[in-house]
């Protein structure tokens, strides 16, 4: 048990949000192990990690969707999560399969989930015209839900999930399956809602790029979290330095050739170019290793190499005996 | 009180859509009635009749013609030989056979019994049930004739004279006696389903997930879904009655309101029993499945079409713990005997525990989906 004189103390201002201990347990499966962050106000902070990897799990938590096994989340200014009605009333919820009534117009949808956050009369008229304007979907309120594009879909139930103005919106997932140019709108959305409004936006991506336009990140791994900051900083936190040689011919055969050797941590092929992370203390060897095929450059690590080493690393502390888990390769 | 209006309008909404539903909700209780009201008789009458005459006398004729009077024979043919009348029995065309001993007619006059055989098709029992006491009665009939005849009465009034008469049913109608329990079938088979197929189309759908981030409470979801599939069940307890009493002219000798009573008692059961069902099917083909299982007890073991007397003790045990047995029970009262609720109150006590029990786990187990 934590001390309940500490968890008690008003959460600093800059903090919008604060999970402190969270645990779920589905039998003797931990989901989430002790999951603690801070979501600054007005931000978009974003949270990674693979399928299964318990990041789901607790944004449902956070959401309200499921009671945590222990641990507490508190938020919106003095509310606690357990304090259901006034916690939901607060907050926008939008999953990966766009929870829209298929049987439904866009319309009856939009009203239906406004009444029940509340919202009647003139004032929800107005604020389906608002969004269906912002969102461009006007001309469609008559149609069925059902015969929407996957695309229009999700900016419906984006409509849908800030019609009650949400001082926190979740976002689980929100662009699976949207095609490139609807994800640039929805995002650009996103930010300026979190700019003008000072809305704050909790959301999971699998999405590198995405990933790398949110103001905080959180990573997790099979129920732990394994490194939270801004993307930035995570970049330069990456353990030894990124190398790049641009090939001529042969891929395969200059990837074969590095793999596995002493001094580098990683080695995968970008492209045409060979990528290797040398490890701390070895970048002399490393160059040399990889300057047969050219010339070789440091290269700025992508998130996606942050995470391949934050997963290496973790894998390594956990269990020496285990394999490192790759999570990515491109 | 906005949100559970809200929930309302939004199903109503949907149902307006759902065309095939709807259609389904007014096309399973008339055809059930249909089907129920007419096909099912118990009182089987024109059996297929050969007859094989080897007495050929005015005696046998006599038995003939009593046996085709009697509305439960028809004698479509004479046969020649045992033989041939086993061809006819074996190969269906008939149900029964009459053999008539060739002797008949002499031992009638001579005053020593006479002997006749009625073979009949037993693989249904039902039919030939009925036809051995039919067959019974005739011989019966014959040999007190006889025997007052020779003691020299001379009106046929008997020493003995036990009379039955069938009340709240006087022509031994089937229909009398299945249409009123048809209600509870109905119910049965409609709400269980529908309202289980209508919960988990929201879980499988991700809908109720997102109604869960909402501020709407359990309890209003769970009213919400609830209401338009009561307002169905008093539509289609309507519906039934109307077919009982204007098409089957079965009246309803005891109060109309306390059928509707004791049928909201029972329509709260099965939608509990929808609820329950929708906590443990994860698919739409899951529910339907999972709703079956209920459908069949309800039918077979409530006293529906098999009386409970009938049953072994094991399946008499299990009648106990099916609310239709008891719902079943208050209807025929209310219906053909004409009693009140209070004079039922043993059923009525029973029925609603159930329900309370049923809604009670079904709220409970709800609940629970989220840990």
């Amino acid at each position: 048990m934590r001390a309940e004189t500490s968890s008690r103390a008003p959460l600093p201002p800059e903090v919008f949000l604060r999970a402190e201990g969270l645990v779920k347990r589905f039998g003797d499966f931990v989901a989430v192990n002790g999951v603690s962050f801070d979501v600054p106000r007005g931000k978009v902070f974003g949270f990674l990690g693979p399928n299964g990897s318990g990041k789901s799990t607790t944004i449902r938590m956070l959401a309200g969707l499921l009671n945590p096994t222990s641990g507490s989340a508190r938020g919106f200014d003095g509310l606690d999560v357990t304090d259901t009605e006034r916690w939901k009333s607060r907050l926008g919820y939008m999953s990966q399969k766009f929870s829209l009534y298929l049987d439904l117009t866009v319309e009856e949808n939009l009203r239906f989930f406004g009444r029940v956050y509340g919202l009647a009369g003139p004032r929800l008229d107005e604020r389906i015209r608002e969004l269906s304007g912002a969102l461009r979907f006007e001309r469609l309120k008559d149609t069925l839900t059902e015969s929407l594009s996957t695309g229009m879909r999700q900016r419906v139930a984006l409509a849908a999930a800030l019609l009650h103005e949400p001082l926190l919106l979740f976002l689980d997932e929100p662009t699976g399956g949207v095609d490139p140019k609807g994800r640039r709108l929805f995002w650009e959305l996103i930010y300026d809602l979190a700019a003008e409004k000072g809305m704050t936006v909790l959301v999971t991506t699998h999405y590198m790029d995405e990933a790398e336009q949110c103001d905080e990140l959180a990573f997790i791994l099979n129920g732990d979290l394994i490194a939270h900051g801004e993307p930035q900083a995570l970049k330069r936190g990456i353990s030894g330095r990124l190398l790049e040689v641009d090939l001529e011919s042969a891929p395969f055969e200059a990837l074969a050739a590095v793999r596995g050797a002493a001094p580098l941590e990683d080695a995968y092929l970008f492209g045409l170019r060979l990528r290797v992370l040398a490890r701390e203390g070895c970048v002399d060897d490393a160059l040399s290793l990889v300057s047969r095929f050219g010339t070789p450059a440091t290269a700025e690590p992508s998130l996606e190499d942050v995470f391949v080493d934050l997963a290496r690393g973790y894998a390594e502390r956990k269990n020496a005996a285990q394999p490192p888990t790759r999570m990515v390769t491109t | 009180m906005n949100r559970l209006l809200a929930l309302m309008r939004k199903e109503f909404l949907q149902l307006r859509r759902d065309t095939i539903t709807l259609r389904m909700m007014v096309f399973i209780p008339v055809m059930q009635t249909f089907i129920f009201g007419y096909a099912i008789n118990y009182d089987v009458k024109h059996l297929k009749t050969i007859v094989l005459d080897e007495d050929r006398s005015f005696d046998s004729r006599e038995l003939v013609a009593k046996m085709a009077a009697s509305q439960y024979f028809d004698v479509v043919g004479t046969v020649g030989s045992f033989d041939e009348l086993r061809r006819e029995m074996d190969e269906g065309r008939v149900s029964s056979a009459l053999v008539i001993d060739r002797d008949y007619g002499e031992s009638r006059r001579r005053g020593v019994p006479a002997r006749a055989l009625l073979i009949v098709n037993a693989s249904d029992t039902t039919t030939s049930t009925q036809a051995m006491s039919i067959a019974a009665g005739i011989s019966n009939q014959l040999s007190v004739q006889t025997l007052a005849r020779r003691a020299g009465w001379k009106e046929a009034s008997l020493p003995v004279d036990l009379r039955v008469r069938p009340w709240y049913n006087p022509d031994l109608r089937t229909a009398t006696f299945i249409i009123p329990g048809l209600i509870a079938i109905i119910l049965t088979f409609t709400l269980i389903p529908f309202t289980a197929i209508a919960i988990v189309r929201e879980r499988e759908r991700g809908t109720l997930e997102q109604l869960q981030v909402t501020p709407v409470t359990r309890l209003e979801i769970i009213l919400g879904k609830l209401f338009p599939f009561i307002l169905i069940g008093v539509f289609q307890l309507t519906l039934i009655i109307a077919l009982m009493v204007f098409l089957f002219r079965v009246p309803i000798a005891g109060s109309v309101l306390q059928l509707y009573l004791s049928g909201l008692v029972f329509m709260a059961a099965v939608l509990g029993l929808g609820m329950l069902v929708s906590t443990v099917a994860k698919t739409q083909m899951q529910a339907m499945q999972l709703s079956f299982v209920f459908l069949l007890p309800f039918v077979f073991l409530s006293g529906y079409v098999f009386p409970i007397d009938g049953m072994p003790k094991v399946f008499q045990l299990i009648t106990y713990v099916i609310p239709a047995r008891y719902f079943i029970e208050v209807i025929r009262g209310i219906v053909l005997r004409g009693a009140s609720l209070p004079e039922l109150w043993k059923p009525m006590a029973w029925m609603t525990a159930y329900t309370v029990l049923i809604v009670a786990a079904a709220v409970l187990r709800f609940k629970k989906t989220n840990d």
